[in-house]
């Protein structure tokens, strides 16, 4: 995922994991299976980021989001990319 | 209108209110006060209409227009309301609003070459939908379509997660401008069928893609319809009201130069 350390809000993270997603199709589409899951990985990386310090992210604030309520769309946003992973890598869930 | 007459309208219920438009329509003398009731029906709509139109604002389509259609299909409800059916208004209201407002979006996107089984898939859904709400003037519930259709619920489900996805859209686009790749392919791509990629590990990321994209709209919706003040916001972040109100101009500009910016690729 292009430029990681730039992600400080909900939008922004969101954006770019919309991005790579359709990404990672297109190179799974093309049998570049490396790529692929590089880019999902990325994903969930970037989420986890996210995670670490929600309560940095002015957005949840301004929307009056509970962060409790993100955490939890977003993990499972992870759950769905890591058993994505697993079936990639051959080791089903 | 005067004010009393007003009160006497805003008493009555909006099967009621239907009922006395049907009763005055086309009559000469009558037709102040059919308009008078028609005015009334849609005022007390206008938030449902908003409603279900913010729900479809990802699809790149500017609201104003997503609303005008929602009001097509208000007005269409107001015309072919079975009064002898126990159903209420709204509940009907609100099937032919959302069905408009796909339609609007349909016609606006035919310039993307939607995949044969996808249409096929969308029409059999959408002909169960329509037979059974004819039947028995409802929607149908996943397990009701999916009778119809011979299909489990958990199969109805993810159809109709894949077709909503295909209006998805990334607001974030103009954000990154210097990205390598800035123009990623439609997500109807996912719907596609293809020898590298197997069709459930491809529902796995629609299903993720439809996670964040809901996430997406609550935050826009929290933004500008449910928002605390920005006064509030400035105290609990440390920051100035002004620096606020900037932040969400920013949010703002670039949803707008986002669609926009849609808008010009799709002419």
């Amino acid at each position: 995922m292009t430029d990681t350390s730039a992600t400080t809000d909900l939008l922004t993270l969101i954006g770019r994991a919309i991005e790579q997603l359709q990404r990672s199709v297109t190179l799974l589409e093309q049998c570049e299976k490396e790529g692929g899951v590089t880019g999902l990985a990325d994903v969930i990386n970037e989420i986890d980021q996210y995670l670490s310090s929600p309560d940095e992210d002015p957005l949840l604030c301004l929307a009056s989001l509970p962060a409790s309520h993100v955490r939890e769309g977003l993990l499972g946003v992870r759950a769905d990319l890591t058993s994505v992973i697993d079936v990639l890598r051959g080791n089903p869930s | 209108m005067d004010d009393t007459k007003r009160k006497s309208l805003a008493s009555l219920t909006s099967e009621e209110l239907i009922e006395r438009f049907r009763a005055t329509d086309g009559k000469a003398r009558a037709r102040s006060e059919t308009l008078a009731l028609q005015d009334e029906i849609v005022r007390r709509n206008v938030g449902l209409v908003k409603s279900i139109a913010i729900q479809f604002v990802h699809s790149g389509e500017p609201l104003d227009d997503l609303i005008q259609a929602g009001y097509i299909g208000l007005l269409n409800a107001v015309a072919n309301f079975d009064l002898a059916k126990e159903t209420r208004f709204s509940t009907y209201a609100t099937h032919l609003i959302r069905g408009e407002i796909r339609h609007h979006i349909r016609d606006r996107h035919t310039t993307i070459r939607i995949p044969q089984w996808v249409q096929t898939m969308n029409r059999r859904l959408k002909e169960a939908e329509d037979s059974f709400f004819k039947v028995k003037g409802r929607p149908p519930t996943l397990s009701e379509l999916g009778e119809r259709l011979a299909l489990t619920p958990e199969q109805v489900a993810a159809l109709l997660r894949g077709r909503e996805s295909m209006t998805y859209v990334s607001i974030d686009q103009e954000r990154r401008a210097s990205d390598p790749n800035p123009a990623p392919p439609s997500v109807e791509r996912l719907m596609t069928p293809s020898d590298g990629l197997p069709p459930d590990v491809k529902m796995r990321i629609v299903l993720a893609i439809e996670r964040l994209t809901r996430i997406q709209q609550q935050v826009v919706e929290g933004l500008f319809y449910h928002g605390k003040s920005q006064s509030e916001v400035g105290e609990e972040l440390g920051i100035s009201q002004r620096q606020v109100s900037r932040m969400k101009d920013r949010i703002l500009s670039e949803m707008r130069e986002t669609l926009e910016g849609q808008s010009e690729t799709e002419n």
